[in-house]
């Protein structure tokens, strides 16, 4: 079972990267889509995701394409890396 | 126009965008420059269906600097560049996000020097104003480095009568007035 902590703390580390000023962790449903109608992130942001699961996890991802199910939505990021971090 | 006593450069631009009641969250996304000259012509200029009449001709001397170092130290943290920072080392991408924002298809041109030359810039201006379809013109001076940020933007219309006149003399003192 993931831990509420844990998505929390994903929650605000993206916030950091893509720099969602004013945004908070209550404010992003963990089903919510990341990217279209969701938070509406772009291409450049999915890039700032997969380094910061490289530099926060340990996870290279090695095929792009994988990226759109990972990063469907908070849920599904954190499914993911809790399945493949290395640390 | 806008003053934040003891701000930092960010502190200033992000109380300048709230001043100004803005909802446009790729702001938040940018790098200093790109704020400041989106800033400047929020000022100046509506929000449009679409134009081509109107070209931009900015200047400034420290290029993309600023954004260029943070991009190193980027890469100087055990080697993790940001992508999103890196879209940012070239000066002339305020320019993109000045086009995109008020969906401004004309030409534009960025130029690089020591210090703000008026008369490189109206000459741009006069030659697109002659030579293209152009009516109005946003000309400006954009430069941020560290903790310094400089601004000075102003709108160039082919129809306005009885305005001042494009010359270097003009844009000159309105520089001073404004410094």
């Amino acid at each position: 079972m993931m831990s509420n902590d844990f998505i929390v703390k994903l929650k605000e580390q993206i916030i950091e990267v893509l720099n969602l000023e004013g945004m908070t962790p209550d404010d992003i449903a963990i089903d919510a889509p990341l990217f279209g109608d969701g938070l509406g992130l772009d291409s450049i942001d999915a890039l700032e995701l997969i380094v910061l699961m490289e530099k926060n996890y340990g996870i290279k991802l090695q095929d792009p394409a994988q990226g759109k199910e990972i990063f469907k939505s908070i849920q599904t990021m954190a499914d993911y890396i809790e399945k493949n971090r290395k640390f | 126009m806008f003053q934040h006593q003891d701000a930092t450069v960010k502190q200033f631009l992000s109380g300048v965008y709230h001043t100004l009641n803005l909802d446009y969250m790729k702001f938040f996304k940018m790098d200093a420059l790109s704020k400041l000259g989106f800033l400047a012509s929020e000022v100046l200029l509506d929000v449009t269906n679409g134009n081509t009449e109107t070209g931009l001709f900015f200047a400034n001397s420290y290029s993309s600097l600023d954004t260029d170092a943070h991009y190193q130290q980027t890469i100087g943290e055990n080697y993790f560049p940001s992508p999103a920072v890196f879209v940012y080392t070239l000066p002339n991408i305020v320019l993109g996000e000045i086009c995109i924002r008020h969906r401004i298809y004309g030409e534009n041109v960025f130029l690089v020097g020591c210090d703000c030359q008026s008369s490189h810039l109206i000459q741009y201006v006069e030659q697109a104003f002659d030579d293209s379809g152009l009516k109005n013109a946003l000309v400006g001076w954009l430069d941020c480095y560290e903790e310094y940020c400089n601004a000075f933007v102003m709108l160039v219309s082919r129809k306005d009568k009885g305005s001042l006149e494009l010359n270097e003399s003009n844009v000159n003192q309105l520089i001073i007035k404004k410094e």
